[in-house]
Parts: C-alpha cells; structure tokens; sequence
C-alpha cells in the first residue's frame, strides 16, 4: 500500500532516480575497470565487491529489492570467502602481485569479448519497454510470490543448487580435513 | 511537488542521521560512565562546554562536553598511514565499515504512520498530503534488507586487518570473518522465524503486528529466540564477551592497531553505531517497536504528536537495550575462540533450527492461537536444553595446540 519505489519512479522525482542511477553505474564500472587493471589479489576481491555492491544499488532502483538484497547477501558477502582463499592461497606472501600470463590474456580477451557481444545481442534484442510501464506492481513482485514460485514452477533448479551448494560444503569439509591430518601426520615425523 | 511518502522519508533521513550520530557519540560517554558506575568510579564529569577557554562559562554539565572534546581531540591528532601498508585499502576499510552500520537504519519504522498534512510554502506546494510511514524506506523485503547489509559489515575490520600490513590486526580480521560468519546463521534464522509467524517481512507491519500492549510483544511469546538474537546481534557488533577481533591482550588493537585519527574514529563509530543498529532491530523484531506498553488501544496511525511520541518510545526502548548490552560489558568476560565457535555451532544454531522447525510446522498446520503454541515451544526447548544439555557428549577437544607449519611448537618439517 505504501511503497516508496512506485512512486519515485515515473513521477517527478525520476531526477533522484536518474542520479542515484548515475552513481552507482559510475560506481560499478569504476570498480570494474580497477579489478581488471589491479595487479594486487585481495585489492581485486575488494573491487569485485564494489562493483558487485554497485550492482545491487541499481537493483534497489528498479524496484527488485529482493533480488538487490539476494545480491548483497549472495554475491557481495562471497566475496569475503573470495578474500579468505585468496589469503590462503597466496600464504607465503599475501601481498604477492598476480601478472597475468601472454596465454592467459589472450583466452581472457577472447572470453570477454564473446561474452560482451553476446551481451549486447541480448540487450538489443530484449525490446525493453519504457521506463514508466517497466514500473513493477507491487504485488506480484512481492516476497511471498517469488518464494512460491520458487517452490512451485522453479523447484528443479531450486533443489539443484541446493544440491549443488550441499556438494560444495561437503568437498570443502573432506580438504580441510584431509590437510588437518597431513599437518599432524608431518608434524609427528619431524618430532620423532 | 514530492508525495508524501517521499517528503517523509526526506525528513528521516535528515533528522535520523543527525540525532543518531549525536547519540552514538554520547552512547560512548553513556559506556564510559556504565563503567565506572560498574567498578565503584565516579567515570568523566569535568569537561564542560568551555573547552579551555577562559571566555565561555565555565560549568561542568555533569562532564556531557566529553563527547564534543573527544571528537575535537581526534580530529586534531596525526594521521598517520605507515609506510608498508596496502594504501588504497587502507583508507577504503574504514568506510567500509561505517557505511553498513549506518544504512541499515533506512528500514527502521521509527513512529508508525503519519498522516501528513502536506506543506506548502508561500503558496507553492512542496509536498502533497497523504498516509506516510515514518522510515526511510518502506520497501517490501524490510528485514531482509537489514540481514542483506549486516552482512556486509564484516569487510571493514577484513580488509582493514588486511591492508595494516601486521600479523595481530590481520589475527584480529581473520577471526572476525570466522566469527561474523557463524552468527549470521542463527541471527538470520531467527528473523526468518518472526517473517514466518507475522508472513510478511516489511518492518512496519511487523511492528504493527505486535502493537497490542505488552502481551503482543515477541519477547512474551518467544524469549528463548530473542535470546538468541540477542547474542548473536552482540557478535556481529563485535562486542564483549565477544571482541575476540581487538582484544587488547592478544592482539594489541586487534584490526585497528595501526589506525589513527579520524580512520580509528571512523571504527568507533562504526562499533557504537552497530550497537545502535542492533537495538533498534531488537526493539523491532521483539519489543514491539512504537507500541507503548500497558496500553492497548493504541492508534496506528495519526498526526505529528502521536508520531513524536512513537518515536520517544521507541528511542526509550533502544536506549534500554544499548545500556544492557553496555552493562554486559562490563559483566562478562571475553570468550576464548574455541568456545565463541561452541557456542554458536553447538549451541545457538541448533537451537535455532528446531525453533524454525517448530514454528513451519506450526504455521503449515495453521493451528489456533499460534503464539500460546509458541511460547510452549519455547519453554519446553528451554527446559530441553537445561536437561540434555549436559548430558550431551563433549565434542574433540578443539583447544589443541594445533601443529601449524613453522609456527614455535612445531618446527617446519621440510627436509
């Protein structure tokens, strides 16, 4: 009954809109361009969150604010496990810098170019309609709907990435435990 | 020109901001005194509003010019950045950390509804009349909003620990991921539980659910999960017992040693300003926001006065909370890190769990007087926790020295 987003959208206030859109595209692809460019590991995990963070911003001003909030609890708090393997994976040194390979640019640059044409297919070819009739109705995009169907028309996929997420938790558990026992196994050698 | 809704929210934001920032720096003399209240002190009651100057007058007001000096203090120190950290993110961690404590304000329904008159100045309208709710975004998802943000707040203290280039912050950062990761689980479970007895996670309507004098309080019908919320709010604000990121007999500041001037105010205010944002949602989720207690018939929704009262309830009832999680404080020890991951792992996500379970099953059934079942619920996983608890077998003992690679105990093993 009372949602801030319907009516800041499409009346006059479209100018907050329009510059909260501004700052957080500036905001995504600043960060973008810095992960891109940034020899340092941890640095890129932290523009990769911005950009990630930007991203929910321009969710929460379509009016997907679930979807904003699956952003930021999904993608930009893994990016905190991100920072956690990158430190360990660079354990020796975590302030190591990375520097991309001649191979690995080339594959780098193939792949973005192909996604980025693919991309800009898509976008063409979506036929968006305008801003105004774009303007979600609050009761179908409601939580309750997307949580039932969710468990209605969409349950495959929801169960195979619950699946899929059990599988990970598990295969990070048998890694842990399996350098938890080679460290004592090393550790009782090199005391006797 | 704006709708109602709009101007509302505006007017939030602005007043919410200012006065929340002021509390948070007086909620630092508010500890300062709980303190000392708790050690038989008399705690700062010299600094008056004279700051030194022989011109002003000069009169202590109970020491209440602290806060002001302290800031002032801050401001005027060195800021130093020492010369072998990683730059860029050393200066974004401290942002990273305020920026989600003081977002997460913009769900809070500080004062039910208005019904706002409109205001037109010199014959221009600026804003239209109409219902309005008094917080600064009414948007759908409320509280996941609130659990979406709270789970950013963790990066400020990683990535400062990180970025400080030295082994006890990049400790006292490592520890809280670890930490703020095992509390997210049954904090979030247990907001999931009030979005399932209420069906709705907008935050105004959950207040307005519970807006029945005291007995329409969560805390009544469900004190075992608002415990568990309690405690795990007071870990993700990395307060005692639960500070094991800036302990100061391990880790000399933990993740802000290397952090000076307005970079360590910055990390204070985020701290208080978790504290704030916690009792907020407390009051919320549990205390039934606005609603007065003893008083039933209470009005949704009405003019100013009735707003201005709304608020003053509900900023009483945040004011009770941040007291007791200060006077915690000053009560309770530090955990130890294997007993702060018992705790959560062993404990409060179990518990939690069944209480999930509890009510789905309830709500799926669509039993009559849903709270009384509840409370039952409640009470018997209490009484089950005080009975089997004990009995229950204590896991490996995780305190072993573990044989870290080239660590003192254990010399590197390569040959």
């Amino acid at each position: 009954m009372l949602l801030l987003h319907v009516q800041t959208v499409g009346s006059s206030e479209g100018w907050v809109t329009l510059v909260l859109f501004y700052l957080f595209a500036a905001l995504s692809g600043v960060s973008a361009w810095a992960l891109v460019l940034s020899p340092n590991i941890i640095r890129m995990a932290v523009y990769l969150m911005l950009t990630l963070a930007g991203v929910a911003g321009i969710y929460f001003l379509l009016g997907a604010e679930l979807l904003a909030a699956v952003q930021l609890i999904v993608y930009v708090g893994g990016v905190l496990i991100l920072i956690i393997f990158g430190v360990m994976l660079t354990s020796r040194n975590p302030y190591l810098n990375v520097a991309p390979r001649g191979g690995e640019m080339a594959l780098g640059l193939v792949l973005a170019t192909v996604l980025a044409v693919l991309l800009a297919v898509a976008v063409l070819a979506a036929g968006l309609p305008e801003a105004a009739a774009a303007a979600p109705d609050d009761d179908r995009y409601a939580v309750r709907w997307i949580g039932a169907l969710l468990l209605s028309r969409h349950l495959i996929a929801f169960e195979v990435a619950a699946v899929i997420l059990l599988i990970v938790m598990i295969g990070a558990g048998y890694l842990v435990r399996r350098r938890i026992k080679a460290n004592q196994a090393g550790a009782t050698e090199g005391r006797s | 020109m704006f709708s109602a809704q709009v101007f509302v929210s505006m007017l939030v934001v602005t007043i919410a901001l200012h006065v929340i920032l002021g509390a948070v720096a007086y909620s630092v003399m508010l500890e300062r005194k709980i303190a000392s209240w708790v050690q038989n002190r008399i705690g700062p009651n010299r600094t008056g509003f004279d700051f030194g100057q022989p011109f002003l007058p000069k009169f202590h007001f109970w020491g209440l010019g602290q806060p002001l000096a302290d800031g002032l203090k801050l401001f005027l120190k060195e800021d130093y950045t020492p010369p072998n950290v990683d730059k860029v993110l050393f200066i974004i961690a401290p942002m990273l950390a305020v920026v989600p404590a003081l977002i997460a304000w913009a769900v809070i329904p500080w004062g039910g509804y208005w019904d706002f008159p409109g205001l037109t100045v010199f014959g221009t309208e600026i804003a239209q009349p109409g219902m309005a709710v008094v917080t600064v975004a009414p948007i759908n998802i409320g509280i996941l909003y609130f659990l979406a943000v709270g789970s950013l707040a963790v990066y400020g203290v990683v990535i400062g620990g990180y970025a400080s280039n030295n082994k006890y912050s990049f400790l006292g950062g490592l520890r809280a991921t670890a930490q703020m990761l095992s509390y997210e689980i049954p904090l979030g479970v247990s907001i999931l539980i009030i979005i399932l007895m209420f069906g709705t996670a907008r935050t105004d309507l959950i207040v307005l659910n519970q807006a029945q004098g005291i007995l329409g309080w969560n805390i009544v019908w469900m004190p075992l999960l608002a415990v568990i919320f309690f405690t795990s709010q007071l870990a993700e604000a990395n307060r005692t017992p639960f500070d094991l990121a800036e302990c100061e007999q391990e880790l000399v500041g933990g993740f802000h040693t290397e952090y000076s001037s307005m970079k360590f105010a910055l990390y204070f205010l985020a701290e208080y300003a978790h504290i704030v944002t916690g009792a907020a949602f407390f009051t919320l989720l549990f205390l039934g926001g606005w609603s007065i207690p003893f008083y039933v018939g209470q009005a949704a929704a009405g003019g100013l006065p009735l707003v201005l009262l709304n608020v003053g309830v509900f900023a009483f009832k945040m004011f009770l909370i941040v007291a007791l999680v200060m006077v915690i404080r000053w009560t309770i020890p530090r955990f130890r890190f294997d007993q702060l991951m018992q705790l959560a792992w062993r404990c409060l996500i179990p518990v939690s769990l069944i209480l999930l379970l509890a009510a789905a099953v309830l709500v799926a059934l669509k039993v009559p007087a849903i709270h009384w079942w509840m409370l039952g619920v409640n009470v018997l996983t209490f009484i089950g926790l005080v009975v089997i608890g004990p009995k229950v077998p204590k896991g490996p003992p995780v305190n072993r020295k573990i044989p870290l690679e080239g660590s003192r105990f254990s010399p590197l093993t390569t040959s």
